[in-house]
């Protein structure tokens, strides 16, 4: 398929960064696995190194989910020549093109996402939780990303061979 | 109240549903203001339930979608096995309890 270039060098700067930030979050996921599941009562006893590989989870889990849905996938439906729209118009291409496996997917991870900014303090049980839930979710946001690697090299033959695919089937 | 009795039940339903039968949620926040416009949607639930509340979190906040749209929506909540805390004490006396119209 053809493509404009500015939008193409568009997207793959977009990518790189998405990509970027899942490879860090997949380093981040092996460090805390094993703290996991991660119960509240055992939150005050972690140490330093322990509280800051969650950081650094917490972190890149949002960077991750913000980066594919505020940039990737909004570039994705601009080089297809297609008009963005809303955000829920982007979304439904993402699922159309099974690069998102459905817009509820997307929205509850998005859910998980927000609850780490959420406006008021949590007791350490949500804390453990919600760190808990996003852990167990990491795998599905990975696969996101791997499906975008696949889309583009069908549909333009993208010469994205430096971004081996990070989750295992 | 700047809710519905529409939104107002789904709100009820879905605390029962996720939260328990013995479940209580208060409005709090601008949105108990009648002469203010706008603002987000805070809530706060108490509940029996002790485990899985950030799960039963998620999954009100998809079933009350359908009737709230994109509007930011915040829960707040607390186990009765736990004493207050200063942001739930100011949730509870400053908000309006849910109740049906039934």
């Amino acid at each position: 398929m053809a493509y404009d270039k500015k939008i193409a060098d568009l997207f793959y700067v977009n990518f790189k960064e998405s990509y970027r930030s899942a490879k860090l979050l997949l380093s981040s996921y092996h460090r805390i696995a094993h703290l996991m599941p991660l119960e509240g009562v055992k939150f005050h006893l972690l140490n330093a190194d322990d509280l800051e590989k969650l950081d650094a989870f917490r972190v890149r889990y949002c960077d991750l989910q913000d980066s594919l849905g505020n940039k990737t996938f909004r570039s994705i439906v601009l080089l297809e020549e297609e008009i963005p729209g809303s955000n829920l118009d982007i979304l439904n291409k993402m699922e159309k093109r099974k690069i998102i496996k459905s817009f509820e997917e997307w929205k509850f991870l998005r859910k998980i996402r927000n609850l780490f900014s959420h406006d008021y303090p949590e007791t350490d049980e949500d804390k453990a939780e919600i760190l808990y839930v996003a852990y167990t979710s990491t795998m599905d946001l990975l696969i996101v990303v791997d499906n975008i690697i696949q889309y583009m090299q069908r549909q333009f033959n993208f010469p994205i061979d430096s971004f081996p695919l990070l989750v295992e089937k | 109240m700047r809710l519905t009795q529409k939104q107002i039940d789904s709100l009820l339903q879905a605390t029962r549903l996720y939260f328990g039968n013995t479940a209580k949620i208060w409005l709090f926040g601008s949105r108990v203001d009648d002469s203010k416009t706008g603002g987000d949607i805070d809530l706060y639930i108490e509940t029996d339930k002790e485990t899985g509340i950030i799960v039963a979190k998620l999954q009100m906040l998809t079933t009350i979608e359908t009737v709230f749209g994109d509007q930011k929506i915040d829960i707040l909540v607390r186990r009765r096995s736990h004493p207050c805390s200063p942001i739930q004490e100011i949730a509870k006396s400053t908000g309006e309890e849910l109740h049906s119209s039934k």
